[in-house]
């Protein structure tokens, strides 16, 4: 091999190695936040797989809408999307019931809890907000900022959707579950209140009771 | 920690340089051994990472591992040897030399960083 050659081979070297170091460091990510979701699920039994269901309904929405977002982005800001209640009484995270106006004031912090939580890793800054916003509502009265349409960032807008529909069609410990198809009726009716107008019609839009049936999302991985 | 490069190829050297400084080691590049004795008089070098061909040197980069380990203050310093010529011949001639570490090029950048840092690991 001569000189030229070897500094070819060399470079693709470095060209495999960057490759690989690149893999590792989306996995490590990938990992850490699996970890996340795993410690809120040992806190929560109850609301185990939630975090799961809200990032595969979050990406077949971004799918329905010509995937504007990120797929990995939003995958990973929906997986974490209530890491905050980590931040709560153990009461709290374990119930989702808030019952008197205390409780809803620390449950309200979620939010922001998970999102300062998130930004000890620089590599999440993109979509960090989404998670800060994922209760902010379309009409404004949401939190914790109170932005409203397109004030509120995409993915957060996603997420919201995504969580309430997996939150109203499970029980969780709050409640009787509601079907598939009431829960969609009732989103629909939340178009351009709770939900970004657009959303909505995305999400009526997809094979809900198919993809519902199918629980594809048990086997989805990052 | 400082590292000094016998390597008499500039673009190696260059590749070299891009993989360690940004990993924060301090580097001083050679294009010859013949001077080892007075390089490490004034660099004092922790690591050393020697080429075997050396074109345009008298010493070749095994003469230039057992002076390093012959001069005073240099009997552990961490000396990787670098080299085109791969098999387990001239591996036995670098590690006999004097030699920690050798690596055949092309070598992989992230194993000669994770050799160095274990080596770090190791004599902290």
């Amino acid at each position: 091999m001569d000189g030229g050659d070897l500094y070819k081979h060399q470079l693709l070297e470095y060209a495999q190695d960057l490759a690989k170091a690149y893999t590792q460091i989306r996995q490590n990510q990938a990992e850490f936040l699996a970890a996340l979701v795993s410690l809120l699920e040992m806190k929560a039994p109850a609301v185990r797989g939630h975090a799961r269901r809200v990032a595969f309904w979050s990406l077949r929405l971004n799918d329905a809408l010509g995937k504007p977002l990120d797929p990995g982005a939003l995958q990973a800001a929906a997986l974490v999307h209530d890491v905050g209640k980590l931040g709560l009484p153990d009461r709290l995270i374990q119930s989702w019931v808030a019952s008197n106006s205390d409780d809803r004031r620390l449950v309200r912090m979620h939010p922001e809890l998970g999102a300062s939580l998130l930004e000890h890793v620089s590599a999440f800054s993109e979509w960090i907000p989404w998670v800060r916003h994922h209760h902010e509502r379309w009409d404004g009265t949401g939190y914790p900022a109170g932005l409203a349409g397109g004030e509120i960032p995409l993915g957060a807008r996603i997420i919201a959707l995504a969580n309430s529909f997996d939150y109203h069609v499970h029980d969780y410990g709050k409640g009787p579950a509601h079907t598939v198809a009431g829960t969609t009726a009732w989103i629909e009716k939340q178009s351009g209140g709770a939900f970004d107008p657009d959303l909505v019609a995305a999400f009526v839009s997809l094979p809900i009771e198919a993809l519902w049936v199918n629980r594809l999302w048990i086997e989805e991985k990052a | 920690m400082k590292v000094l490069i016998i390597e008499d190829e500039p673009d190696m050297a260059a590749l070299l340089a891009a993989t360690l400084e940004p990993a924060g080691y301090q580097l001083r590049l050679e294009r010859s051994g013949d001077e080892v004795e007075q390089i490490l008089a004034e660099y004092d070098p922790q690591v050393a990472i020697v080429d075997v061909m050396l074109f345009g040197s008298q010493a070749d980069g095994y003469e230039v591992v057992r002076r390093i380990r012959a001069t005073e203050g240099h009997e552990s310093t961490l000396v990787v040897v670098l080299t085109a010529l791969v098999g387990s011949e001239y591996e036995r001639r670098a590690l006999e030399a004097g030699a920690d570490i050798y690596m055949g090029k092309p070598f992989s950048p992230l194993e000669l960083l994770n050799k160095l840092r274990q080596a770090e690991i190791i004599t902290d």
